[in-house]
């Protein structure tokens, strides 16, 4: 197998036995990244510096000092997770030169990794295709005139494709898993409150997550053993402890009580993928798993819920926006509404734009119960179902996607579908549970995610289940021809 | 109630963005199907369902009144062309 796509447990271990160097490693993921990126876009900045950071770790391994399991790893980062030095853009005009005075919480635990690179995205994280970046599309590895999903199709691009060992991603209705069941990889959500938001630009501050992208299920464990944990600068961050998720992956799933929820598997999913989703089911009860069919009646309200409450929140993220102390600035106005308008106006994107308006026209006072306060209303009911459910089984299972990964170009001009892309995952959004895609299989030599659902906090088992599916699928012949 | 031209022009002023009448045009039919797909939800009874902001509830987090060290200024002031000394300083 190509250095680039070896597991992180692997590269560690040749690190530290000194049968590989911290430079090759890197310079081995650069040179990647200089042939194939161009066809592929994931990358919208490559970090140079990565390699004198890599010369450092060689060092310390050179003195005979003890570098940790994650250490040295070449990772990606989306690029609206705040990076010092480095800029960080949104995928947005408005913040194309834009580089942060801090670095986000979770690059601050990633400071022995080497940061390769910033990825591409759906501007300021709205959107499920990576279409919608101000700079570039980003193409599905498996198939070039596919999209990788979004937003984060740039980070599960990058990992898909041997671009990096690991990437962050961050989710506010699906765009970690998504993204992660088009491109092949494991994506998880982790519960809301355990991976610190701050330094990721917002977009729903009651939604939004950080978590890793990997093409393992050791690896995202591993990775968020290190971004996980309690964070003053977040107020939304949960002291909870430190926890090692490698430690019950191989507890296997005998005894464990997997719900299926009837409403994940409706007419709107393509059938070959609920087959697939059936499959994996079939052979987790065959390794002991207790499976149970249940209901998550408000489940189908979930997109009227999302899109009052996302919208609703960015059109107040995104109004500090106004050009003055960082942004994009059009210094001719006559006074100040004139230049808030001009910079709004010319640094923000279409579908940033419609969402705004969306937003905002839920917030307006004739709107504010109609909409946004029965949006809030109608996520109470989604929470008491999942409370209700998991108090019968420990983990739901459900397909990622409703659908394929399309055509580029193909559902751009429809909004309506484009949103049903996120149908299924962003429930786990609302109700801040975890959740995490992992491939099961392929359809028309496209990958298919299956999703698995946990109680809050429950990263363990459902880090476990998916370790689970893994084994029965086996090993993934990654697409060499880029 | 759909989302016509007049209340997405209102709506603009509120948010400070400016479109021409192609956009606005271009933006109504793309949200209208999404407003009134919200407008019809109607079916569920909230009466005694209390509204979910936050799935936890957050504390501050206060710490000891010390002075720390904060941003460097450079760095601030490295993203704006409206510096004046330590302020950002805009015609009004």
């Amino acid at each position: 197998m190509e250095l680039y796509y070896k597991n992180i447990y692997e590269i560690h271990n040749m690190l530290r036995r000194k049968e590989l160097s911290c430079e090759e490693l890197t310079c081995t993921i650069l040179n990647r990244i200089n042939n194939i990126d161009e066809k592929l876009g994931a990358y919208l900045t490559i970090v140079k510096e990565s390699l004198s950071e890599a010369k450092a770790v060689d060092r310390k391994i050179g003195n005979g000092d003890y570098i940790e399991p994650l250490e040295g790893i070449p990772y990606s980062l989306k690029d609206n997770i705040s990076t010092r030095k480095i800029k960080t853009t949104c995928g947005s005009k408005m913040l194309e030169n834009y580089i942060s005075p801090y670095d986000a919480t979770v690059v601050e635990r990633l400071k022995k990794n080497i940061l390769v690179g910033k990825t591409n995205l759906d501007e300021f994280g709205m959107g499920s295709s990576t279409e919608n970046s101000a700079y570039k599309i980003t193409k599905n590895p498996w198939d070039l005139t596919k999209v990788p999903g979004g937003s984060s199709g740039g980070s599960a691009a990058a990992v898909a494709s041997g671009l990096c060992f690991f990437s962050l991603g961050s989710d506010t209705g699906g765009s970690i898993r998504q993204p992660a069941a088009f491109c092949g990889v494991v994506g998880l959500k982790p519960t809301y409150g355990l991976v610190s938001r701050f330094g990721l630009v917002a977009y729903g501050s009651s939604l939004d997550t950080i978590g890793p992208i990997t093409r393992n299920v050791y690896d995202c464990a591993l990775v968020l053993n290190h971004i996980s944990g309690y964070d003053t600068k977040d107020s939304t961050s949960v002291n909870r402890g430190k926890k090692d998720y490698t430690k019950g992956l191989k507890n296997g799933v005998c005894g464990l009580k997997i719900g299926i929820p009837k409403e994940y598997f409706h007419d709107g999913i393509d059938n070959r993928i609920k087959e697939k989703i059936i499959e994996v089911v079939k052979e987790l009860e065959k390794k002991g798993a207790i499976i149970i069919d249940v209901n998550l009646p408000h489940t189908k309200y979930g997109f009227f819920t999302y899109y009052n409450i996302a919208t609703a929140e960015c059109s107040l993220n995104l109004s500090r926006f106004d050009g003055i102390r960082y942004g994009y600035c059009k210094n001719e106005y006559d006074n100040l509404n004139e230049l808030y308008s001009h910079n709004r106006t010319l640094g923000f994107g279409k579908q940033v734009k419609k969402n705004i308006i969306l937003g905002t026209n839920s917030l307006i006072k004739t709107n504010y119960e109609k909409y946004y306060e029965k949006g809030a209303k109608v996520r109470t009911l989604i929470i008491k179902d999942f409370k209700e459910v998991f108090k019968k089984v420990d983990l739901l299972i459900t397909p990622t996607t409703p659908t394929l990964p399309f055509g580029i170009g193909e559902k751009i001009k429809d909004p309506i579908k484009m949103y049903k892309s996120d149908i299924l995952t962003i429930n786990a959004n609302i109700s801040g549970i975890p959740a995490l895609s992992i491939p099961c299989g392929f359809i028309e030599n496209m990958p298919v995610g299956v999703q698995i659902m946990g109680g809050y906090f429950n990263e363990e088992e459902v880090l476990t289940c998916a370790y689970e599916v893994e084994r029965m699928r086996g090993e993934i012949t990654w697409n060499t021809s880029l | 109630m759909s989302i016509d031209k007049n209340t997405i022009k209102e709506i603009c002023k509120i948010a400070k963005i400016h479109l021409t009448n192609e956009e606005i045009e271009e933006i109504e039919k793309d949200l209208n199907p999404i407003v009134e797909y919200m407008d019809s939800m109607d079916e569920l009874d909230l009466e005694n369902v209390e509204p979910t902001y936050r799935v936890f509830d957050s504390i501050n987090p206060f710490r000891e009144d010390e002075v720390k060290e904060s941003l460097n200024h450079e760095d601030v002031f490295a993203n704006t062309e409206n510096r004046e000394g330590n302020y950002f300083k805009i015609k009004g």
